[in-house]
């Protein structure tokens, strides 16, 4: 049998690929979600509805200690603001991910994207792209709108902010990547996302501070990576350093480099288990 | 045999002892009933050589697509091994990928609220073109299922019909030396099936020299363009020859040739 051998492609040009494999897979998302004006628009109108409903919550609670960070006083206003901007980073992951595939098995998409020369890993990371630097945007409007309400942002550490905004995404990704593993198998996303979504708005300090809940329910929140994320921004507002948040930032990188190859290796197996059974495109 | 000029003895798919069953009972009750899972392919092999053009023929449901997915890498064979150009698509189904191109049946496959450039970008991008060749390869890839004029329309304007042509144009954008067809021409007018048939025939396999895998249930479709046909039967290839020598070997002894309906069954029925 005649057979060519295998070229192994340079590690620069192998680099070149991947970028521009998942520059493809942003602009699929982008132009996709660009294509439907109403309901990408409707989203800052969202914002705020929130950012009003945050701001009137607000007039009825005192500011205290619980609600700030690094020593000081914080307002319930501050408080809500970095919840409901940041927890949209995790719900974001949680749906973009799942739908894609979920979407991807409808419409058979799926199918022709995995017969394609790209690796997993690849498919279902670039795919949060899109979602993140959308929430990216989401999360600077919300501030902006929060501004005219009166949010204090003057002694933001912006290096803090920036840190554990890139942590942020990088722990909750891997959450996205196992919604998108059930996905694959249930062929549905809504109990699972919802599911996670509610536990981590209760457990996760996003309405009240972990402190006021129960002490089995304070160790459940603890664990959870949104967390610790909403403990670092609310803190980097309040001025605080890396140094002052290092057991959160190291938290939050123990458990991306646990819960990433973790949740790649369980989105493998999913695939690979469809392609034994043949339900690629099952829906 | 009408062979392209570029065609050679060497194997460009190796399909041998393929076996392949489907749980077909689903839920707990039935993980321990024999029947939970049904066989579809068995003792499955063949060999196609490059620069070849290989009908796979038979009813609904006997196995085709999923032969076909199996060599395209998208469903895995149970026991058995299949290479395409010596590469084991168990073992690197990554470097197999880049070696071929696949056309499914399923014509939705597309991002509908894209328009033909953007969703042959897309896929284009994922075969690993880039910048012009990209580029050019699209409007190639497009001229060539005769929606060249229809590349900035949008995908879910399109006719079941140009849908079908869409997704050839997808398996022809990255060039690639095998390509896979599952129905082609299913939904196609027929004279834009008819030019399929053609490009595939003379542009793909003899001017290109192109390995060709069609599956089809048109049976004037697999005589009139393949080198050679493969017939499934009851979950197997009951046999793999030319056309002509498929039609001579049952018309011994009968004084007219026999129709290709006429083989078909008797193929089907009683095998070579």
């Amino acid at each position: 049998m005649v057979c060519e051998r295998p070229v192994a492609p340079s590690p620069l040009t192998a680099l070149a690929g991947a970028l521009s494999k998942t520059g493809a897979i942003f602009v699929r998302d982008a132009r996709c979600a660009l294509s439907y004006p109403a309901y990408f628009h409707s989203q800052w109108i969202a914002i705020f509805v929130e950012v009003t409903i945050a701001y009137y919550l607000s007039l009825i609670v005192a500011p205290s200690a619980s609600f700030g960070a690094n020593g000081q006083t914080g307002s319930y206003f501050t408080y809500l603001v970095v919840s409901f901007a940041f927890v949209t980073f995790q719900n974001n992951a949680m749906l973009s991910f799942a739908e894609s595939i979920r979407e991807g098995q409808t419409t058979g998409t799926l199918e022709a994207v995995l017969a394609t020369p790209t690796s997993l890993s690849l498919i279902i990371l670039a795919t949060g792209l899109w979602s993140f630097t959308l929430t990216l945007g989401r999360v600077v409007v919300y501030f902006l709108l929060a501004l005219l309400f009166g949010l204090n942002l003057h002694h933001m550490n912006w290096l803090t902010a920036a840190v554990f905004l890139v942590l942020t995404i990088a722990a909750v990704s891997p959450i996205g990547v196992l919604a998108a593993a059930a996905t694959m198998v249930f062929k549905k996303t809504g109990p699972l996302a919802f599911s996670v979504n509610s536990a981590t708005s209760l457990f996760g300090g996003v309405y009240l501070p972990l402190t006021r809940l129960p002490l089995p329910l304070q160790a459940i929140g603890w664990m959870l990576p949104i967390t610790h994320a909403l403990n670092g921004f609310r803190a980097a507002v309040y001025g605080a350093t890396l140094w002052d948040l290092r057991m959160e930032v190291i938290w939050l990188l123990g458990l991306t480099a646990v819960l990433m190859p973790v949740s790649l290796y369980l989105f493998a197996r999913t695939v690979h288990r469809g392609r034994h059974d043949g339900s690629l495109a099952g829906y | 045999m009408r062979g392209s000029i570029l065609q050679t003895n060497s194997s460009a798919i190796s399909v041998r002892n393929v076996e392949k069953g489907f749980v077909v009972r689903h839920g707990a009750r039935h993980t321990l009933s024999k029947d939970r899972r049904k066989n579809v392919l068995h003792d499955v092999n063949l060999e196609v050589r490059r620069g070849e053009l290989i009908g796979l023929l038979g009813a609904n449901g006997v196995g085709k697509t999923t032969l076909l997915k199996m060599m395209a890498t998208l469903t895995l064979p149970d026991s058995g091994s299949i290479e395409i150009e010596g590469i084991d698509i168990k073992k690197n189904p990554l470097l197999a990928r880049t070696r071929i191109g696949y056309c499914g049946s399923e014509d939705r496959s597309f991002y509908f609220r894209l328009t033909a450039r953007e969703n042959l970008r897309f896929f284009g991008s994922l075969a690993g073109l880039r910048g012009r060749r990209l580029q050019l390869r699209i409007g190639e890839a497009l001229d060539e299922v005769a929606l060249g004029e229809a590349i900035d329309r949008r995908f879910g304007e399109f006719s079941s019909g140009m849908r079908q042509r869409m997704t050839v144009a997808r398996a022809l954008l990255s060039d690639p030396d095998i390509i896979f067809f599952d129905e082609p021409t299913r939904a196609v007018d027929p004279i834009h099936a008819d030019e399929l048939r053609r490009m595939i025939r003379k542009d793909l396999v003899e001017d290109r020299g192109k390995t060709v895998v069609l599956a089809t249930n048109v049976l004037e479709e697999a005589w009139s363009i393949c080198d050679r046909v493969a017939v499934v039967s009851n979950g197997t290839i009951v046999c793999v020859a030319p056309p002509c020598e498929l039609g001579a070997s049952h018309a011994n002894g009968s004084a007219t040739q026999p129709t290709p309906i006429e083989l078909f069954k008797a193929i089907t029925t009683y095998g070579m």
